[in-house]
């Protein structure tokens, strides 16, 4: 992995990937640390990072609607960082697999249709 | 073989995929009112809908990327949430108004009761996108929608004039009658060329590239489809302008119903041109409806980074298959309200102008990127074409909503 980052073009924003390259969502924010040279510690997912880059009203909105809830992926959970971002572990063990929720449940009930 | 084979369907569904229900009013009627004088928008649109839509396929090959993926790490999260919030308002606007043209059409047909049509023209829509593959619906609605071209011999046969037609294909402004004649001529110019490169396009086309498995050895017959494919497409966008010019201008109609453009290969060729021409809006309007449904449900996905794609067993991409659902069951709910499809489609394209220039700076941005692309990036031409039409549609979007009100959705 390279010493240096553009945290902004590289890192920020990315699609997240787990480690059987299953989608987990976006870098909604970062955790630095540091004070003369930052580190990045840990990537933020979820509405409750995303939603702090909002001006006041649109935030407070969001997170009425979509909720403040934030996972924190500590860094060495990366693995590769291309134009998408490869974590180490699975959606599941770091509570990002959207297969828990409530579109998996309904959309499960429906009949199997699906060909390729 | 199959290489060519595949070419010759992408270009075939671009081709038949290219009209929709805001396209085919807009170029009708600006026929009817201004005649030739406005077919030079036409072309203008079409060489930015390919330059762009090549663009943001190009970068799907090279990167994976779609679109609202690339407008999201390019513009931000604010901004690009913004650009979000607008065009899923101007997809469902668009497949309410698509989903509703096809309701007139078949209550045309086959009479009944108009809101019963809604419900069935949206069942039939879930099902096709539950039961078919993203490759069977391109095909099936794209190749279907070519039936359109009874309207391009239609076009031959109510008797242009030749001369005004070559004339009309160059950028001018006709003498008019008054000062307002000049703002709806404007106003045409831009729903015209917001019809043609109205901002779903491009999302769906790349969305579209990844779903096929498209990889950087894809950029040629990405290439080859938008220029061909659209640039045929067009045909069918001028072959309507020249109807409205030379068979509704002098009979002084506007069209409110879509099926009244059937008039003209109805009348040239008989019950089979009515058919065909029906048809061929059918398919047509229905494959614009099923894209705006999964272009809605595309862009939740990439902006958030959900699993999607229709490659995808529903349960494994859950969110992305919800949304179209309830896509296509909001755009219902909108035209059963009793609201006239044509004027929906008419306000979304025009609101459509606005959101233009925010999604194309970022694609622009990232194409034209030499550290993302390498070695795919932009070209001159690409540049120059890219930054030309940036200006055209940022000027374009300042005035369209003025044009809207002082007009009266070009009413004078």
């Amino acid at each position: 992995m390279e010493d240096h980052l553009d945290i902004f073009r590289q890192v920020l924003d990315r699609q997240v990937v787990d480690s059987n390259h299953f989608a987990c969502g976006k870098v909604d924010d970062v955790e630095i640390e540091g004070g003369k040279t930052h580190r990045v510690v840990a990537l933020l997912i979820g509405n409750g990072a995303a939603s702090d880059r909002l001006p006041a009203l649109p935030r407070a909105i969001s997170r009425r609607l979509f909720g403040d809830r934030v996972v924190r992926v500590p860094w060495s959970d990366v693995d590769v960082i291309t134009e998408e971002i490869k974590l180490r572990r699975s959606a599941i063990e770091l509570g990002l697999d959207e297969r828990t929720g409530f579109a998996h449940r309904l959309v499960s009930k429906l009949p199997r249709s699906w060909k390729k | 073989m199959k290489k060519i084979l595949e070419i010759f369907l992408g270009i075939l569904t671009a081709m038949g995929g290219f009209v929709e229900i805001g396209e085919l009013v807009f170029s009708v009627n600006a026929g009817a009112r201004f005649r030739y004088s406005l077919l030079w928008v036409v072309v203008l649109g079409t060489i930015g809908i390919i330059t762009y839509g090549e663009m943001a396929g190009r970068i799907a090959a090279v990167t994976g990327q779609p679109v609202f993926a690339v407008i999201r790490e390019r513009a931000g999260y604010a901004a690009g949430l913004g650009t979000l919030m607008a065009a899923m308002v101007l997809s469902v606007l668009t497949c309410a108004a698509e989903v509703g043209g096809i309701a007139l059409l078949l209550k045309f047909l086959f009479g009944g009761n108009y809101f019963l049509l809604i419900v069935g023209t949206v069942v039939l829509f879930l099902l096709v996108v539950w039961f078919l593959s993203f490759q069977a619906i391109e095909r099936v609605f794209g190749l279907l929608g070519l039936m359109m071209l009874v309207f391009a011999a239609a076009a031959v046969y109510v008797r242009p004039d030749w001369g005004e037609v070559a004339s009309g294909l160059i950028p001018n402004i006709p003498p008019l009658d008054d000062s307002k004649e000049y703002l709806v001529y404007a106003y045409f110019a831009v729903g015209l060329m917001s019809s043609i490169m109205l901002p779903y396009e491009t999302y769906f086309y790349a969305a579209g590239a990844i779903e096929d498995g498209w990889n950087p050895g894809d950029i040629r017959l990405n290439r080859v489809i938008t220029i061909i494919g659209f640039g045929l497409g067009a045909i069918l966008a001028l072959s309507l302008l020249i109807i409205g010019a030379a068979f509704f201008n002098p009979l002084q109609i506007e069209l409110s119903l879509p099926e009244t453009a059937a008039l003209a290969p109805a009348l040239h060729f008989g019950k089979w041109g009515l058919i065909l021409a029906l048809l061929g809006m059918f398919f047509a309007f229905g494959g614009a409806a099923i894209e705006n449904g999964l272009t809605g449900a595309y862009n939740l996905a990439h902006f958030f980074g959900w699993p999607w794609g229709k490659y995808r067993p529903p349960e494994n991409a859950s969110r992305f298959t919800l949304s179209w659902m309830v896509m296509f069951i909001v755009a219902a709910a909108i035209v059963m309200t009793g609201v006239d499809p044509v004027q929906v489609v008419e306000y979304s394209i025009i609101f459509s102008v606005v959101i233009l220039p925010l999604s194309y700076f970022p694609i622009l941005m990232a194409a034209r990127d030499n550290d993302y692309m390498y070695p795919y990036a932009n070209g001159w031409l690409a540049d120059i074409l890219g930054w030309s039409y940036l200006i055209v549609i940022s000027v374009a979007a300042l005035f369209a909503i003025p044009l809207l009100i002082m007009t009266h959705g070009g009413k004078g």
